[in-house]
């Protein structure tokens, strides 16, 4: 049997793309498996073929060929490729931030995300199984008619980003306080307002010298992104920093002078960067809703509200208490072991080969 | 009064925490502490809420053009592969005016919104200036 994955677009820096590539390895237990993207692979991906190349791959000599779909903000073009073609069909779904938390920011994206849903409904009759990276996404999968749905996390090998040496620290700003960190792309579920809001009152009220430091990809909803930075300037809220995305190297220099991990989000599929927080023993402060509650476990502090002030409050308390980071640290190293890439390869493996029966 | 409510904003209930985090209270408590104690304004959370909302509503003409223009050249990249020649020539011609319009009103965009965000600082600047020129002024 071959297995081979397919991506809508494949970008470097990102957590589809990064979790087909490591998924790769152990799809080649079973047989010839490479990746193929929609859209013309990002130069920065490498191994990666347009998908145009899957029809000239060598033929295997079992015939069996299953495809593994990922799930992306559109598949109107994946799903056409689809269409009267012999091979079964998985999907990996990463999740889908909801529509009306775009409306007002930015409608287009608002509306392909509803016709994204529309799609992956449409897929409910076509797939053979379905992998999601948590019970959350698996349930709202079952919600939309699928079955044979296995929760599998995201085959991450933390020690790969733990190992990256120092860098010169020069895209990161020189910071002399508390650091408080997100990191994520500026979009409206990432809900980077209550993020500005908690350090309004952190830094306002309760830790003066903090910074917060807005990691992540800033290219997309410029309505959004606009109206942070005015708010920011409206608030003469100092020590805010949007450094963009970074590379691997600076990436794990903001872990590494990270002291609390901070996420407001209203809607994660999984987030993987909560799970870097604490393989850097990042103490870890998040709102639980969607995906995040069921990621932090009891590793962090989990947020029943998305108030601000209990946002600081609870920054604050992290920042003051040694004994509770001590705790949460312990915690953290528990939670990872859950996630350990050899592990999770393994029930990937099973889960797939449950799924297809 | 310690938080003046806004619309609640639940999305979906706290999943996979199991058991209340007996620290929750704590940060409740603390927090409501401290706006019983005035620490806090009251309406402190409500107050930014509804600013970051005002913020967020003040979308220029500009960028209501914008997505219109975007939204034109959305229909206008329909194309019909099985259209003659003739009527694929002049879906192109469409499509491209949308896209020249989109990529003009866009070179305007970008000048103005520096313009803007100029502007925007240097209000704030003034606004800071008058503050501490208050907070200084004996008497």
């Amino acid at each position: 049997m071959e297995i081979h994955q397919v991506l809508v677009r494949a970008l470097p820096a990102n957590a589809v793309t990064k979790d087909a590539l490591a998924l790769r390895p152990l799809l080649r237990r079973f047989g010839p498996s490479e990746v193929f993207s929609f859209h013309r692979p990002d130069p920065g991906v490498p191994d990666v073929a347009p998908l145009a190349a899957y029809e000239r791959r060598p033929a295997h000599p079992s015939g069996e060929t299953v495809l593994l779909l990922h799930s992306w903000f559109d598949h109107a073009g994946v799903v056409r490729f689809l269409e009267g073609r012999p091979e079964r069909v998985l999907l990996r779904y990463h999740g889908g931030a909801r529509p009306e938390q775009f409306e007002r920011f930015d409608p287009r994206f608002a509306r392909t995300l509803r016709a994204a849903r529309e799609e992956i409904r449409g897929l409910r009759h076509r797939v053979d199984g379905v992998l999601t990276a948590s019970r959350h996404n698996a349930d709202e999968l079952r919600g939309l008619g699928f079955e044979r749905v296995a929760v599998v996390p995201p085959v991450e090998d933390m020690t790969a980003l733990t190992a990256e040496p120092a860098g010169d620290g020069g895209a990161l700003p020189a910071m002399d306080g508390p650091v408080v960190t997100f990191v994520g792309r500026l979009a409206p579920n990432k809900a980077h307002e209550l993020l500005i809001q908690a350090f309004h009152v952190l830094k306002t009220y309760l830790c003066p010298t903090a910074h917060l430091v807005l990691a992540g990809e800033r290219r997309f909803h410029a309505v959004y992104r606009l109206a942070l930075e005015r708010y920011v300037a409206e608030l003469a809220l100092p020590d805010v920093h949007f450094t963009g995305p970074l590379t691997n190297t600076a990436l794990a220099d903001l872990y590494r002078r990270s002291d609390v991990f901070l996420c407001m989000s209203r809607y994660e599929g999984f987030c993987v960067p909560l799970v870097e927080a604490m393989a850097f023993g990042v103490p870890v402060v998040a709102w639980g809703v969607t995906a995040v509650g069921e990621t932090v476990g009891d590793a962090g502090i989990v947020l029943d509200e998305p108030r601000p002030a209990l946002a600081a409050e609870a920054v604050a308390r992290v920042l003051a208490d040694g004994a509770l980071r001590a705790r949460l640290r312990a915690r953290a190293e528990a939670r990872l072991r859950e996630f350990d890439a050899a592990a999770v390869g393994r029930r990937m493996v099973a889960s797939i080969e449950a799924v297809l029966g | 009064m310690e938080h003046r409510g806004r619309r609640p904003e639940t999305g979906s209930p706290v999943e996979g925490v199991t058991g209340a985090d007996p620290i929750l209270a704590e940060l409740h408590e603390a927090a409501g502490e401290r706006y019983r104690s005035g620490q806090y304004p009251a309406g402190m959370e409500a107050d930014l809420g509804d600013h970051f909302d005002a913020v967020a509503a003040r979308r220029s003409h500009r960028q209501v053009r914008l997505d219109l223009l975007l939204s034109s050249l959305d229909d206008a990249s329909r194309f019909d592969a099985d259209a003659p020649c003739e009527e694929l020539a002049r879906q192109l011609q469409a499509h491209t005016r949308v896209l020249r319009e989109l990529l003009a009103e866009l070179v305007d965009a970008l000048g103005a919104e520096r313009t803007d965000e100029l502007s925007a600082r240097v209000d704030l600047l003034l606004e800071q200036v008058a503050r501490r020129g208050a907070a200084t002024t004996p008497g």
